[in-house]
């Protein structure tokens, strides 16, 4: 064995069929260690079911998911590996905190000390005797992630982790991964929240109707992409329309007035308008935000696949 | 203590000290342990949800009430009863006249132990856990067959000795040591242990609790009426063979169509019917 870095979750050529539906359609990528990669999607994009496949509790129709070079199903007490974060409602209502961790730490050779250390970790010490049933959203969220990280694991696999967390807990979410990652350790997140994983993600893995879109780092992501524009409010918006547009410039009116430029930059538009005489009351240029971005790509994505089956 | 072994190398290895277990990659050495921590994680699950203890209770509970109750209107009806009636008088099958809903409870108990785990989508953590499913359902047959069997046989024999002073007033009573009572106390036990194992593997079969209990009942209450309306001779051939029919002819001090022993194997039969489809399904469907 070689001491560099090797990767962690492989995806080859994974395929999954529901019925007619294709959820997952010949998708191809690798998860590396010590970085947060972002796993990217609108709802029905394929993501839940990317992860489920790579769990081993769905079986592919063609294709592999692999952990660590081998199949999910293969390793001997996969949460000493693997800690994953599926749906929050993944907890018997009925059970305790303490019950529950206690009887997933106890499935994989976990001791009681491990439990109490998690349930430290993620704050619910103080409710760890109470039924998960009264939990709210974010509580079961901290459940579940306490039970991911039980067994200490290489590799953290999270389902729409900050689903529920107020705007503190979305925080502490944010560093507890970004300081796993440091730590060495393989972190895969999901998420439909672009802002959130422009904070969070170093690397974006994007998908859409269960094909990838994109595999890079999320800076490029973002460059590799942007259409930033430039908002013009003016004296005389129509006038000006018409000069950007001998210029090439793509020119859309604002519902809320003024004009959204692409194409020419807030200096070639002042003085055009200068030169027209045309007052300008704004100028201002907008940076296309990851959300842009992604509705874009994954927009344009969904146009060819509906033009494909034309 | 064997240490944690990584999936390969890396480069950056910053790990805070765990309390973990140990780990292998293999796995050989600690085959027995494996099968030892799912046992023990199913025994939690089962004994740290307040559903067990209620089914578990009630139903005992309910066994015992309903032995004193049959007893007394034994005892009030006995003189008006003709010779013939008190010639064919079982005492046994009027003791445990509550098994009827002792092994519905049972095999709630059964459904539960896996329909709750799919109603609430538990499961998922369970095979992420386990991924190993086959070991999963035979950890749960053990812990609940088990948990069944004790507290049923538990419930029979208290069944059984809340109901003997109230039928000695007739000397109708019987003695531990009367041929046959022993057997017969066993092998009720037996059967509502078995009748817990057809539920566990109908709910994993149907991983829906409300129709797993619905087909339940309908093996226990319906089927019998559905049997008694065929023509003959096919209504006393079938009928023998029914769930609640086998436990009253494994139980019964007076031979039914099948012997005590018969009844047993094709009691367990059921149980290994429904837990032999379950292991089918649950190792090929989507968790």
């Amino acid at each position: 064995m070689s001491g560099t870095v090797t990767v962690m979750i492989e995806i080859r050529d994974l395929t999954k069929r529901y019925g007619a539906t294709v959820a997952v359609d010949h998708l191809s990528f690798e998860v590396r260690p010590g970085r947060v990669t972002g796993f990217l999607g609108p709802n029905g994009a394929g993501k839940s079911t990317t992860m489920r496949l790579i769990l081993g509790l769905d079986a592919p129709d063609d294709g592999a998911a692999l952990v660590g070079g081998r199949p999910y199903g293969r390793l001997t007490r996969p949460l000493h590996h693997v800690g994953a974060l599926l749906e929050a409602s993944a907890v018997h209502g009925g059970r305790s905190a303490y019950h529950h961790l206690l009887w997933v730490a106890r499935s994989n050779g976990i001791g009681r000390a491990r439990v109490h250390e998690m349930l430290d970790k993620v704050g619910l010490t103080g409710v760890a005797g109470k039924r998960a049933g009264g939990f709210s959203l974010g509580m079961r969220q901290r459940l579940g992630l306490a039970a991911a990280l039980l067994g200490d694991p290489e590799i953290l696999m999270l389902d729409e982790p900050v689903n529920g967390l107020d705007p503190e807990g979305i925080r502490w979410m944010r560093e507890l991964l970004r300081s796993l990652a440091a730590q060495g350790r393989t972190v895969l997140v999901s998420s439909h929240l672009m802002s959130e994983m422009a904070l969070t993600a170093d690397h974006l893995i994007v998908i859409g109707r269960g094909r990838l879109i994109s595999d890079t780092s999320a800076a490029d992501f973002v460059r590799l992409t942007a259409r930033g524009d430039v908002l013009v409010r003016s004296a005389r918006d129509d006038r000006l329309a018409a000069l950007l547009t001998e210029r090439d410039a793509t020119v859309v009116a604002e519902p809320a007035g003024g004009l959204a430029v692409t194409g020419l930059d807030q200096r070639e538009i002042g003085d055009l308008a200068v030169g027209h005489g045309i007052a300008i009351y704004e100028l201002t240029a907008r940076d296309a935000s990851l959300e842009d971005v992604f509705m874009e790509v994954t927009g344009d994505h969904i146009d060819y696949r509906a033009e494909e089956t034309l | 203590m064997t240490k944690q072994a990584p999936l390969t190398d890396r480069a950056v290895v910053t790990r805070p000290a765990a309390t973990t277990g140990q780990a292998t990659l293999t796995g050989q050495a600690t085959l027995t342990g494996q099968a030892t921590d799912v046992l023990a994680a199913e025994w939690i699950k089962l004994r740290s949800v307040r559903s067990t203890y209620w089914t578990v209770f009630v139903t005992a509970g309910l066994t015992i009430a309903i032995a004193v109750l049959t007893a007394r209107n034994v005892v009030a009806n006995w003189p008006k009863l003709s010779p013939s009636d008190r010639a064919h008088f079982d005492p046994m099958a009027a003791n445990l006249a509550g098994l009827f809903l002792t092994q519905v409870g049972f095999g709630v108990l059964g459904v539960l132990a896996i329909g709750s785990e799919y109603a609430t989508g538990q499961i998922r953590t369970t095979f992420t856990a386990v991924p190993r499913r086959l070991r999963v359902l035979a950890a749960k047959a053990i812990v609940v067959g088990a948990l069944a069997f004790v507290v049923g046989e538990l419930a029979v024999w208290g069944a059984f000795a809340g109901a003997q002073p109230i039928m000695a007033r007739r000397h109708l009573d019987l003695a531990v040591s009367d041929p046959g009572v022993p057997r017969a106390l066993l092998c009720a036990g037996l059967f509502v242990c078995l009748v817990a194992l057809t539920g566990l593997g109908v709910g994993a079969i149907i991983r829906h609790t409300a129709g797993s209990v619905a087909l339940l009942f309908g093996l226990v209450f319906v089927a019998p009426l559905v049997v008694r309306a065929l023509p003959s001779p096919w209504d006393t051939r079938i009928e023998p063979y029914l769930l609640p029919n086998l436990g009253q002819q494994m139980y019964a001090l007076r031979p039914g169509t099948l012997s005590p022993g018969v009844a047993s194997l094709v009691c367990a039969a059921y149980a290994a019917v429904a837990l032999g489809l379950a292991a089918v399904l649950i190792a090929r469907r989507d968790a």
